[in-house]
């Protein structure tokens, strides 16, 4: 992988973990799908950045380990806002009122 | 080592100092709130360009321009969870990324990931109902407004310091033939064999600083409205 390719995947991989952890930390105000999401992109971009950065591309068997690291972090992403229960600081019609009133 | 100065990245700090203004005005609440609005959609133009400027001057290719077609679909469709959106929504975002991250990984020829990436994104989008609730959804208006340029903040710090690995990686005397940004064995032993200090000490990366300040100045204000 030469530098311009690599200086891509790790930029568009950063940009979609921390979008991804931005979706999930603002699910507070949210549902538990929203954490869920946040929490899928993030492993997504953090896949891109290990295949890309490794070059675990080149062989079977780095493609194999981020591979089931994705499925590690999916199925941990699809768990927690499960054990979490619904979300703590969901977004109410009282709130929304008070955030249209506020300045 | 690197024997060139590294790479300073001026525009991240006035970016840096935009944004640290921004949020005092908008906490004070000083500002009517469609000035808010406007002073926001201002700074997140203005960082897009620096972004844009920061990525001028590379090659173009027909697998690079497909590389990012498909990474504008991935991040496009996750932004669509700033806004207010609706379970089709939420359906049509969560499979939109799921195709441009797998496209991503394809271009780079890791097609058993983007497999998964394709079902995992299937399996979320049929258990959108299960998990999901039936009312619109989102972030509220101020909190998606520092969100958003939080995350601008982000992808600026990470694209100055990626270039700056790059360009450490770039100007080592023997440069292996598949540049990696992972440590290497030598590298591991020198940092925990670290050598006397020398005339000429590393210097401070400082996109990480910035990075950092801004990731506690985003938790403080957080907590500032939860409490």
């Amino acid at each position: 992988m030469d530098a311009a390719t690599l200086l891509d995947a790790l930029v568009a991989a950063g940009m979609l973990f921390a979008l991804g952890i931005v979706i999930a930390v603002g699910g507070r105000a949210g549902d538990p799908a929203q954490r869920t999401i946040g929490g899928f992109i993030s492993a997504s971009g953090l896949t891109l950045a290990l295949v890309s950065a490794g070059n675990w591309h080149h062989t079977m068997a780095g493609q194999a380990v981020a591979s089931a690291l994705l499925v590690i972090v999916g199925a941990a992403a699809l768990v927690i806002p499960k054990l979490a229960g619904p979300a703590e600081l969901s977004c109410t019609a009282e709130q929304r009122a008070d955030d249209e009133v506020r300045p | 080592m690197p024997t060139a100065p590294p790479p300073f990245p001026w525009w991240l700090w006035l970016i840096a100092v935009l944004w640290a203004c921004s949020i005092v005005l908008w906490q004070r609440g000083v500002l009517p709130r469609d000035w808010q609005r406007g002073l926001g959609v201002v700074i997140v133009a203005y960082t897009a360009l620096l972004v844009g400027a920061a990525t001028a001057g590379m090659t173009w290719s027909v697998a690079r321009g497909v590389f990012w077609l498909a990474g504008a679909l991935a991040v496009g469709s996750s932004l669509l969870f700033v806004r207010e959106t609706t379970i089709l929504g939420r359906r049509l975002a969560v499979w939109g990324a799921s195709c441009g991250v797998a496209g991503m990984l394809v271009q780079l020829g890791a097609e058993l990931p983007a497999g998964l990436v394709l079902i995992i994104g299937a399996i979320l989008v049929v258990r959108m109902r299960l998990i999901g609730t039936d009312a619109p959804t989102a972030i509220l208006h101020r909190d998606a407004w520092l969100i958003a340029m939080t995350a601008a903040l982000v992808v600026v710090a990470w694209i100055g310091s990626i270039r700056y690995a790059i360009t450490v990686e770039l100007e080592r005397p023997r440069p292996s033939q598949h540049i990696s940004a992972l440590p290497k064995r030598d590298q591991i032993q020198r940092w925990l064999n670290p050598e006397p200090a020398d005339d000429n000490p590393q210097p401070v990366q400082w996109e990480w600083l910035a990075l950092t300040a801004t990731l506690v100045c985003f938790v403080i204000v957080t907590r500032r409205q939860d409490s």
